[in-house]
C-alpha cells in the first residue's frame, strides 16, 4: 500500500474543547493536519461541538476537510464508556446536536450522559465507532469476547454498515494484545475494524500537557499512578507513522479514507439562518413589518414627511431584501414584551440610526431628527449580521430573560455561551495543585499575577520584586510555569454569556446543541464568534444600573409625590436640566460623572440635547488624546471661526462646528465629495484602519472629487483629515442613544433629587462610593435618615419631613450580613405593631445575633420608643448578650427582657456614629480598622485621613487603612509605580509607592488587607494630598506584635532602609542602633 | 493479575548492555561479558513521561534469546543508552 501523505485520516481527536484533556485548540489542529499533507481531519470532543464552528473556518484556511463528530458518554450498568460518532450528511449532524443536547440536558449539570439506546435511535446520518472505551470494547479488553459480541448487537442493528470497531496501537506493554482482542471483536460480528490514534495532543513534545490536564480534571497530585499514558504516542501522527504502525493490518487505514469519504456533511459557514416570526396567512414578514412602521409614523407623532417617507421606504427595502424582516419584528416583540413587564428598556449601539427601529419602539431616538444613518448600522456592502444591544435594568434582567425564553421555546431561542479561559493566575493554582506545591507558595506567586495572561508569566516573574522571598526551587517553579504558560487561552469552563440571546428559526437544536447553564439557562455550545459563524442571528440584552436606579426615582416619586412620570414624555428642553449639566451638578448621572466629563461639562456649557450627543462623543480615549476637544471649544465658543475646508462639507460638519466628531459626518463627507452612496461610503470609512487601504482609495478619491469641481490639493486635503478622524469618530447613533438616559437621569436629578439619589444609592449605577452621593445628597440639602428598624426599607428610600424637606432613608439590604429573609421577617412583624425595643425586635424576628449586633452598632434600634434612655452602646450591648428568646420560646437566659435597666455605658461619640453609617453602607471593612486597631494606630502616630489636608508638603506621616484600590499601571519609563489608595474610617488617602521601595513593600501590599504607611506627603492640589511610600506594614501583624510587646521590634523587621518612623528609631536607639532586623 | 502472576518469576537487573541492531531490531546484546543472540521479538512498547521527575523516555523489547530466556531490553533513548531491565525465568 502507497504510503502518501494522504493516505491515512484521523477519526478520533479531541481538542482542548474536551474540557481539561485534549492539549490544542480546533484551529492548531486544522493547521498540523493541512502542515501533515492530509485532506481531512476529525475533531470528536466529549459531548460537544463547542470548537465546531471555528474548526470549519480554520479548516476553510488551511484546505482541510473537516469532519465533525464527538465522543458520546454512554452510561452502562458497568460505568460510564464512551463511543464515537461521526456526521456524514445534514441528518446526521442535527441528529449528533440533538444526541449532544439530550446527554446535557437530561442528566445533571456537569455530568452528560447517554443510554445505548438513545444513542441507537439517533443513528441515521451518523457514523458509529466502537473502542477500547466503548462497552463492547471493553469487554473484549477484558477477554469476555461473547458478552462484547452480545453488546454489539444494539449497535449493529441501528448503525448497519456505519458501525466500525476502532482499533488504537498505543505502543504501550499490553498494546498488542488489546488490538488482537478488538479485531477479533471485530471479525467475530462482522463488523470492519477501522484505525485511529485516539489523538489528544498535535506533537509529541506536548504530551506532558495531557498528564497536567489530566490530573487537573482528576485533582490528584501528578505522579505515575494518576497519569494514564505510558508514552507519548497519541498525538497527530503521519500517514506514515500509522501506516507503519499497522504494517500487518493496512486494511485499517486505508477503511479511514473510506470513513472520511462518507462523512461529507457541511457546516455552511456563512450561510444566515434567519428567525420566523408568525405572520397572518398570505402575508409575508416584510408587509408586516411594513405595516407597523406606518402605524408606528402615527404613535410617535412623526409628520410622514417626503424625507421620512423616502427614508422608511430605503430601510424597509434593505431590509426586506437582505431578509431581516423577521428578526426585526421579533426583537420589536421582545421590547414590547420587556415594555409590558413594566420593565425599563432603552436600545443601545448603531441600531438606533435605523428608523424602522424607532417605530417599531426597539429604539427610542429620532433618528430624522438627530440626521442619524441607517447604513451605519445595517450595510448591504457588508457581510456582517445585524446586532441590537437591548438595556434593560439590571435589577430584572433575569425576568427579560426568562420571558424570551418561555415566549419562542427551546427549538428556535437559547442563549450564548462564553468560554472562560486560563489566565495566569487561575492557572498557577491548578497546576501547582497538581504538581503538589505547597498552596502557601503557589498562593503567593498565584497573587502576583492579577491580569495578565498566562503566556507573559515567565517575563513578569523577573520584574516583581515581591516574589524574590517565594520558597520554591527553580525547577519546581520551571515546571509549574512550563504547563502554565502552555495553558494560556485554554478554556477552563464554559458560562452563560452576559447578554447574548440567539433568535433562529425552529431548526436550531439541529444545528448547535444546548446544555444549561449554572444558573439553568439552555445555552448554544457557541460562543459569540461561533454564533456569527454559523449565521446565527441575536439579540443582546444587557442589565443596566441606571435603569434600574431610575425605575426606583420613578417609583419613589409615585409613592412620595403622588406624580406619576413618563420618562419618554418628559420635556427636552427643561432649563433645570441643562443648568444642572451646565454647573456639573451631574455625580450619579449617566455618562457624565466621572471628574473628566464634569470638568468637560464646565468648558462645553451644553444647552440642548444635541450638544449632549457632541458631549458624550468627545469625551472618550482618542479625541481627548488628539486633542479634537480644544479647537472644538474654541469653535463652539467663537474662540475661532467655525469653518470647512470646503463648501460642499459644511452641511456635513454644521452641527460640530465644522470639526469631525462623529462616523456619520465622515460618511458624509466621503458621499458629498467622493460621491459614494452612504453604504459605500460605510465600507470605506471601516477600512480607513488600514493603510494599505488608505493609500489604495486616495487616488481614486480624488478622482472623483474632481468630478465635483473640487480641485486636488483641497481633496487631498478633506482626505487626510477624514482618514485622520475616521480612527476617533464615534458613532453618533451610539451616543444618541446613550445621550436618553444621560438626559433623563440629569432631568430626575434637577428635578426630584431625593427620589433620584435614593435610586442611586440602592443600585449603584456608578462610579462614585455610596458615601460621595451621601454627600452629594446633603449637599443639596436632603437628609440623610439614619436606619430605624421601624420606618427602613430594604431600600433607600424617601420620606418627607414636616417641614416638607425631602430626606433619605438608609435601607435595610446594606447592614452588614442580613438576609432577604431576615428583612422580610422584620417588614411582616413591623406592620403587626411597631417595635417597642430591642428585645421586642429580637423576640420577633429571625434577626440573627451578628446582624442584630450590626442593626444595634448602625443605630437602627436608636429610635425606639421603650429605649430612649439608653445609649447605643447598651442597646448593643443587649444584642451582644441576649441569645434572643425567639416568640413563643421558653427564655432560657438572664435577659429574658434584655432590656438594661439604666443606662451604663458611653454613647456612641458623633464620630462614631459617622463610622457605623459608613459600615451600614458597604465600608465594613473599615470596621476592623476602627474597632480594632486603635490601640496599635495611636502607638503607631497615626494621622487620620480626613486631618491630612491641614499638613505641610514633605511632612513624614504615619497613615493607615484599609486597602480599597491598587493600580499598577503601565508607566512610560518603565518603571512599575504602584497607586494605592487606603480608607481609615475618616477618608480616602492616595498612597504612592515608586520601585525603589517595592523590594521591601510590594508583598505587603498586594498581601495584606490593613495597611500602615510611612512616608512623605506630597500635594497634588488645592487640598489634593498624596502619600509617597518608604515603609509599609500590615496593620493585623502589628497589631499582634503589640499585644506580645514586641511591636518597635516587628516594624522594624518588616521596613527596609532609609529613614524610619519613630517607634523603630526608638528601638534601635536602646538597642544599639543595628539594623539588622 | 496478569503482570502481578508473572512478576514474580522475574528478576530486576537495570544493568547496561550493548546491543547489536539489524534492521531497526534487536540482533544481538552483550551481557556481563557474553554475547546472546536474539531468536525472537516477543513484543515492543515504549515508555515516556514523568516529565515532573526524571523525564523518561524508553523503548523497550522483550525478545527471546538463543536458549529460551526471556528478557526485557529497553533503549533509553535520551541518553542513547541500553539497558537490560529483567529477566522471566
Amino acid at each position: 500500500m502507497p504510503t502518501t501523505p494522504s493516505s491515512f485520516v484521523h477519526l478520533s481527536v479531541r481538542s482542548y474543547f474536551s474540557m481539561k484533556e485534549g492539549a490544542f485548540s480546533p484551529e492548531e489542529l486544522a493547521h498540523r493536519a493541512a502542515a501533515l499533507g492530509m485532506d481531512a481531519v476529525a475533531l470528536t470532543d466529549r459531548n460537544g461541538l463547542y470548537g465546531a464552528a471555528r474548526f470549519a473556518a480554520a479548516c476553510r484556511d488551511a484546505g482541510v476537510r473537516p469532519i465533525y463528530g464527538a465522543a458520546l458518554t454512554v452510561r452502562t450498568m458497568r460505568g460510564d464508556r464512551s463511543v464515537t460518532v461521526l456526521a456524514k450528511d445534514d441528518v446526521g449532524y442535527a441528529n449528533l446536536c440533538g444526541l449532544i443536547s439530550a446527554a446535557h440536558m437530561t442528566g445533571e449539570r456537569g455530568d452528560p450522559a447517554l443510554t445505548a439506546g438513545q444513542v441507537c435511535a439517533r443513528a441515521e446520518g451518523l457514523v458509529c465507532l466502537l473502542g477500547s472505551g466503548s462497552e463492547p470494547g471493553s469487554l473484549a479488553v477484558a477477554g469476555r469476547a461473547d458478552a462484547a459480541l452480545d453488546a454489539t448487537r444494539p449497535y449493529r442493528e441501528a448503525f448497519g454498515p456505519d458501525l466500525l470497531v476502532e482499533v488504537v496501537h498505543r505502543m504501550e506493554e499490553g498494546s498488542e494484545g488489546e488490538v488482537r482482542r478488538l479485531l477479533a471483536l471485530a471479525d467475530g460480528a462482522g463488523i470492519p475494524a477501522v484505525a485511529t490514534n485516539a489523538v489528544r495532543y498535535l506533537v509529541r513534545e506536548d504530551a506532558f500537557l495531557a498528564d497536567a490536564l489530566e490530573c487537573m480534571r482528576e485533582i490528584v497530585p501528578i505522579a505515575s499512578y494518576h497519569v494514564s499514558r505510558r508514552n507519548a504516542e497519541g498525538y497527530l501522527t503521519s500517514p506514515r507513522e500509522m501506516r507503519a504502525l499497522f504494517a500487518e493490518r493496512p486494511e485499517l487505514c486505508d477503511r479511514t479514507l473510506e470513513v472520511a469519504d462518507r462523512c461529507r456533511f457541511d457546516i455552511g459557514l456563512g450561510r444566515i439562518h434567519f428567525p420566523q416570526f408568525p405572520t397572518p396567512a398570505g402575508r409575508s414578514a416584510g408587509s408586516v413589518l411594513a405595516e407597523r412602521c406606518w402605524h408606528g409614523l402615527a404613535e410617535r407623532g412623526m409628520r410622514p414627511t417626503k424625507r421620512v417617507r423616502y427614508r422608511l421606504d430605503h430601510e424597509l427595502a434593505l431590509i426586506q431584501t437582505m431578509g431581516y424582516a423577521a428578526y426585526f419584528l421579533t426583537v420589536a416583540e421582545i421590547t414590547d414584551d420587556i415594555r409590558a413587564m413594566g420593565i425599563r428598556c432603552a436600545c443601545r449601539g448603531s441600531a438606533a440610526g435605523s428608523l424602522v427601529c424607532y417605530l417599531t419602539r426597539i429604539s427610542d431616538v429620532d433618528p430624522v431628527r438627530h440626521d442619524l444613518l441607517f447604513e451605519r448600522f445595517l450595510n448591504p456592502l457588508r457581510a456582517e449580521l445585524p446586532d441590537i444591544d437591548i438595556d434593560v435594568e439590571s435589577a430584572r434582567r433575569e425576568d427579560v430573560y426568562d420571558a424570551v425564553l418561555a415566549r419562542y421555546g427551546d427549538d428556535r431561542c437559547a442563549c450564548v455561551t462564553m468560554v472562560d479561559t486560563y489566565r495566569a493566575r487561575g492557572a498557577i493554582r491548578e497546576v501547582g495543585k497538581a504538581l503538589g506545591l505547597p498552596e502557601g507558595e503557589v498562593d503567593l506567586v498565584a497573587k502576583a499575577f492579577p491580569h495578565i495572561g498566562a503566556h507573559h508569566v515567565r517575563e513578569a516573574m523577573d520584574h516583581l520584586p515581591e516574589l524574590r522571598g517565594v520558597n520554591l526551587n527553580a525547577g519546581q517553579l520551571d515546571t509549574l510555569f512550563r504547563v502554565v504558560e502552555r495553558l494560556d487561552g485554554f478554556p477552563r469552563h464554559l458560562a452563560l454569556h452576559p447578554s447574548g440571546i440567539v433568535l433562529s428559526d425552529g431548526d436550531l437544536v439541529g444545528r448547535v446543541p444546548l446544555e444549561r447553564s449554572f444558573q439553568g439557562y439552555r445555552m448554544v455550545q457557541a460562543d459569540k464568534d461561533d454564533v456569527e459563524l454559523l449565521g446565527l442571528l441575536k439579540l443582546d440584552v444587557l442589565g443596566v444600573r441606571m435603569l434600574s436606579a431610575m425605575r426606583h426615582a420613578i417609583d419613589e416619586i409615585a409613592r412620595t409625590e403622588h406624580e406619576k412620570i413618563d420618562l419618554e414624555r418628559i420635556p427636552l428642553r427643561d432649563p433645570a436640566t441643562f443648568e444642572l449639566i451646565r454647573r456639573s451638578d451631574t455625580l450619579g448621572c449617566f455618562q457624565i460623572e466621572s471628574p473628566g466629563q464634569r470638568e468637560l461639562l464646565q468648558k462645553f456649557q451644553p444647552d440642548e440635547w444635541a450638544d449632549l450627543i457632541i458631549d458624550i462623543s468627545l469625551f472618550r480615549p482618542g479625541p481627548v488624546k488628539s486633542d479634537m476637544i480644544t479647537p472644538f471649544l474654541n469653535r463652539r465658543h467663537g474662540r475661532e471661526p467655525a469653518s470647512s475646508i470646503h463648501p460642499l462639507v459644511w452641511p456635513a460638519l454644521e452641527e460640530s462646528h465644522g470639526v469631525i466628531v462623529y462616523h456619520e459626518q465622515v460618511m458624509k463627507v466621503l458621499a458629498a465629495i467622493g460621491g459614494y452612496d452612504l453604504a459605500e461610503a460605510d465600507r470605506i470609512r471601516r477600512a480607513l484602519g488600514d493603510d494599505d487601504e488608505v493609500e489604495r482609495i486616495r487616488p481614486e478619491f480624488v478622482r472623483r472629487a474632481a468630478l465635483r469641481g473640487v480641485d486636488e490639493p483641497t481633496a487631498v486635503v478633506i482626505w487626510d483629515k477624514v482618514v485622520q478622524f475616521a480612527s476617533f469618530g464615534f458613532c453618533k447613533a451610539h451616543a444618541a442613544a446613550f445621550a436618553v438616559p444621560t438626559y433623563q437621569s440629569a432631568w430626575l436629578k434637577a428635578n426630584y433629587p431625593a427620589q433620584f439619589l435614593a435610586g442611586v444609592l440602592t443600585h449603584e449605577p456608578g462610579m462614585y462610593p455610596r458615601r460621595l452621593i451621601l454627600e452629594d445628597a446633603r449637599h443639596h440639602g436632603i437628609e440623610i435618615l439614619p436606619l430605624d428598624v421601624n420606618r427602613s426599607e430594604p431600600e433607600y428610600t424617601v420620606e418627607i419631613a414636616d417641614d416638607g424637606s425631602r430626606g433619605i432613608r438608609l435601607g435595610l439590604k446594606d447592614v452588614h450580613g442580613v438576609s432577604d429573609a431576615e428583612i422580610r421577617s422584620i417588614q411582616e412583624a413591623r406592620a403587626e405593631r411597631p417595635f417597642t425595643d430591642v428585645g421586642d425586635v429580637l423576640r420577633r424576628t429571625n434577626v440573627s445575633r451578628p446582624v442584630g449586633e450590626a442593626l444595634a452598632h448602625a443605630g437602627a434600634f436608636d429610635a425606639l420608643p421603650g429605649t430612649t434612655d439608653a445609649s447605643r452602646r447598651d442597646r448593643l450591648f443587649t444584642a451582644m448578650i441576649a441569645d434572643a428568646p425567639r416568640e413563643g420560646e421558653q427564655a432560657t437566659l438572664p435577659f429574658a427582657d434584655p432590656r438594661p435597666p439604666a443606662s451604663v455605658l458611653r454613647e456612641y461619640s458623633s464620630v462614631e456614629r459617622v463610622r457605623a453609617e459608613l459600615e451600614v453602607v458597604g465600608l465594613d471593612a473599615s470596621r476592623h480598622l476602627a474597632m480594632f486597631f486603635r490601640p496599635v494606630l495611636a502607638d503607631i502616630g497615626w494621622t487620620p485621613a480626613e486631618t491630612l489636608g491641614d499638613h505641610r508638603g514633605d511632612q513624614w506621616l504615619m497613615v493607615a487603612g484599609v486597602k480599597v484600590a491598587s493600580q499598577t499601571p503601565a508607566v512610560r519609563s518603565g518603571q512599575r509605580i504602584i497607586f494605592l489608595t487606603l480608607d481609615d474610617g475618616t477618608g480616602l488617602v492616595d498612597v504612592t509607592v515608586f520601585e525603589r521601595v517595592q523590594p521591601w513593600c510590594a508583598k505587603t501590599i498586594f498581601h495584606g488587607f490593613v495597611l500602615a504607611v510611612w512616608g512623605r506627603l506630597r500635594r497634588t492640589g488645592v487640598r489634593g494630598v498624596s502619600i509617597i511610600a518608604e515603609h509599609v506594614w500590615d496593620i493585623a501583624a502589628l497589631s499582634n506584635a503589640r499585644k506580645e510587646g514586641c511591636l518597635p521590634e516587628a516594624m522594624a523587621d518588616a521596613a527596609g532602609p532609609g529613614p524610619t518612623p519613630a517607634p523603630v528609631r526608638k528601638l534601635w536607639h536602646a538597642s544599639g542602633g543595628s539594623a539588622g532586623w | 493479575m496478569f503482570e502481578s502472576e508473572r512478576a514474580g518469576m522475574t528478576k530486576l537487573y537495570e544493568e547496561l548492555v550493548a546491543v547489536e541492531r539489524d534492521a531497526g531490531l534487536p540482533f544481538a546484546f552483550v551481557w556481563r561479558g557474553r554475547r546472546y543472540e536474539v531468536r525472537d521479538v516477543i513484543g515492543r512498547w515504549r515508555i515516556e513521561g514523568r516529565w515532573w521527575e526524571d523525564g523518561r523516555d524508553r523503548e523497550y523489547w522483550r525478545v527471546e534469546a538463543k536458549g529460551g530466556a526471556v528478557i526485557d531490553l529497553y533503549e533509553d533513548r535520551r541518553a542513547g543508552r541500553w539497558h537490560l531491565e529483567r529477566l522471566w525465568d
